[in-house]
């Protein structure tokens, strides 16, 4: 007689906790992720993240306010001017500072210049993810960037630490040889996002594993402070540069391109749409640009800077969503209070939802669609 | 069809790849040897072959802002140091990686000791920015990689530096600002 055993309907296995990072290819930088596992199903996930903090918030607070402008380089370092935009803004509006008009068209300019920069990217590294027979976009993505990257230090000195924006305009006006350059350059870059898009986004594979994925909705999102072009793909047509425009963007005929679907590749289409809305402002910054001062305050005037008591909260749509700077004067050279409001952070926080019932690999690919840079997460 | 999106994508990868050889080709004895131009650092932003840079023979020529080491200017008359020991780039330091001691008064002031800690230094600019005296600037140094700790620089190795890169005044690639 052999024993009966009562069929079970489904194979009951017990969930399995692993750690995924800090050092993991995947994670950008230096994040670790707690999954619970059940089987290959992602039951339960934890971001822990802490492992960049380098304490600029404090920091800053110890030093005068044209010292901090090389900090907020290293918050996001792969687009430092928004970032030192954003601070600049910040600060101009605590001390009451005019911009002259040509520094804001070359704030813009060079702006927008990130932006293309910082979706290409993102886009290449979504494709990092995917797997590492797709390398491809990640390479030319870089190839195209250290091209932007070249106008950046040929005005600024320095790659990605440029620190070339500061209250009152820009550090210096740009060399003559850069609107020639800048005038063949965006022709290719747009010869380029149209490569992107035959190269990408017909591909099977990729729909295969980016249609449905990671989907978040535009209420968790709106509630949850996302912002930027997760936010966007959600549909919910949210972008500073319109709904609170800052700098001279009211002037430029532009569109906000939004998508519904919210999962991993409506994010993918809507970073190549804004980068081709880039390009157009661009285009119309370069036909309009004025000539005259690029600065109000020049740097001896701006070290010995004390705004008066108050606060100003400067935020400006940058690449990845909502940059703010929330700075407190108490009448002296320095910042009583420097808090950034960073993106990645925000846009980080509703991993957890976006993950659970997917599989571990899918997990990666929802990571890399998020776009996060580590430093701004951290600070 | 499945499938007709992935071949199309493919199309991109091998035109550029057969793109990549035909530049290659047309600027055949500029293979190796080319004039002294980084594709990066040429006008025309499009291919230029498969071969890039042969680095440790040719360098990348730095665009003339670029921030590199702090390096110290000579007085062209006399030749001695412009530096008068005010201190100014020592307060302007965000990271406090200049140590200044003079003496003297007036015009007569003269640094005893300079200290410039460049492995510290994350060429923010603030310190030539900040110089009364046109007596500071950054060079286009970039091989910055030691066997050792020597990172702190003494005075007479900033004027050695600054010798080698010719550079006749402080900001005069920067404009008027």
């Amino acid at each position: 007689m052999s024993v009966q055993i009562p069929p079970t309907e489904r194979l009951r296995t017990d969930t399995i906790q692993i750690n995924m990072g800090p050092h993991h290819p995947s994670t950008h930088g230096v994040f670790r992720m707690v999954l619970t596992l059940d089987g290959e199903t992602v039951v339960d996930l934890e971001p822990r993240f802490g492992y960049l903090h380098r304490g600029i918030e404090k920091t800053a607070e110890e030093r005068t306010y044209v010292q901090n402008v090389p900090f907020t380089d290293r918050l996001d370092y792969i687009c430092g001017i928004t970032n030192n935009w954003a601070y600049a803004l910040a600060l101009e509006k605590l001390a009451g500072i005019e911009v002259p008009e040509r520094a804001e068209y070359i704030r813009v300019i060079l702006g927008e210049l990130t932006r293309v920069m910082n979706h290409m990217l993102a886009i290449g590294f979504l494709w990092n993810d995917l797997g590492a027979t797709t390398f491809t976009p990640v390479v030319y993505a870089f190839r195209e960037r250290e091209r932007i990257l070249d106008l950046i230090e040929m005005a600024a000195g320095s790659r990605m630490m440029p620190s070339y924006i500061r209250a009152g305009g820009v550090v210096a006006d740009l060399p003559e040889e850069f609107m020639p350059r800048l005038q063949k350059l965006v022709p290719h870059l747009k010869r380029f996002i149209d490569e992107m898009d035959t190269m990408l986004t017909k591909n099977e594979i990729f729909r295969a594993r980016a249609v449905g994925v990671g989907v978040l909705k535009a209420k968790d999102a709106i509630n949850a402070g996302v912002s930027g072009p997760v936010l966007r793909a959600s549909g919910v047509p949210y972008d500073i540069r319109k709904v609170d425009s800052y700098s001279i963007y009211d002037r430029f005929d532009f569109e906000v391109p939004v998508h519904t679907a919210g999962d991993v590749y409506a994010r993918y289409l809507q970073r190549l749409a804004e980068a081709r809305q880039s390009l157009r402002i661009i285009e119309q910054a370069m036909r309009d640009i004025p000539e005259g001062p690029v600065t109000s305050l020049p740097y001896k005037q701006l070290s010995r800077l004390k705004p008066p008591k108050g606060e100003a909260y400067g935020r400006i749509e940058s690449p990845k969503g909502e940059l703010g700077f929330y700075l407190v004067s108490d009448g002296s050279n320095k910042p009583y209070r420097f808090r950034i409001r960073s993106t990645s952070l925000l846009n980080l926080t509703l991993l957890r939802e976006m993950c659970i019932g997917h599989k571990v690999a899918d997990v990666v690919t929802i990571l890399g669609s998020i776009d996060i840079t580590l430093g701004d997460v951290d600070r | 069809m499945y499938g007709t999106g992935l071949l199309k994508g493919l199309s991109v990868t091998l035109r550029h790849m057969i793109g990549t050889f035909v530049t290659d080709v047309r600027k055949f004895p500029r293979r190796y040897f080319r004039d002294g131009v980084h594709p990066t650092r040429s006008p025309e932003p499009y291919l230029h072959g498969a071969f890039s840079i042969q680095y440790p023979e040719e360098k990348v020529p730095m665009w003339p802002r670029f921030r590199g080491p702090l390096v110290h200017l000579r007085d062209p008359e006399t030749g001695q140091p412009r530096c008068t020991a005010c201190g100014m780039c020592e307060r302007a330091c965000p990271h406090g990686c200049i140590k200044v001691e003079g003496e003297g008064k007036g015009k007569e002031r003269k640094p005893t000791l300079y200290q410039y800690n460049v492995g510290r230094c994350i060429f923010c600019r603030q310190c030539v920015e900040s110089c009364p005296f046109n007596a500071i600037e950054l060079s286009r140094f970039y091989e910055l990689a030691c066997y050792d700790k020597d990172t702190i620089w003494d005075l007479p190795r900033l004027l050695e530096l600054g010798d080698k890169e010719e550079i006749k005044e402080q900001g005069q690639f920067w404009g008027e600002t």
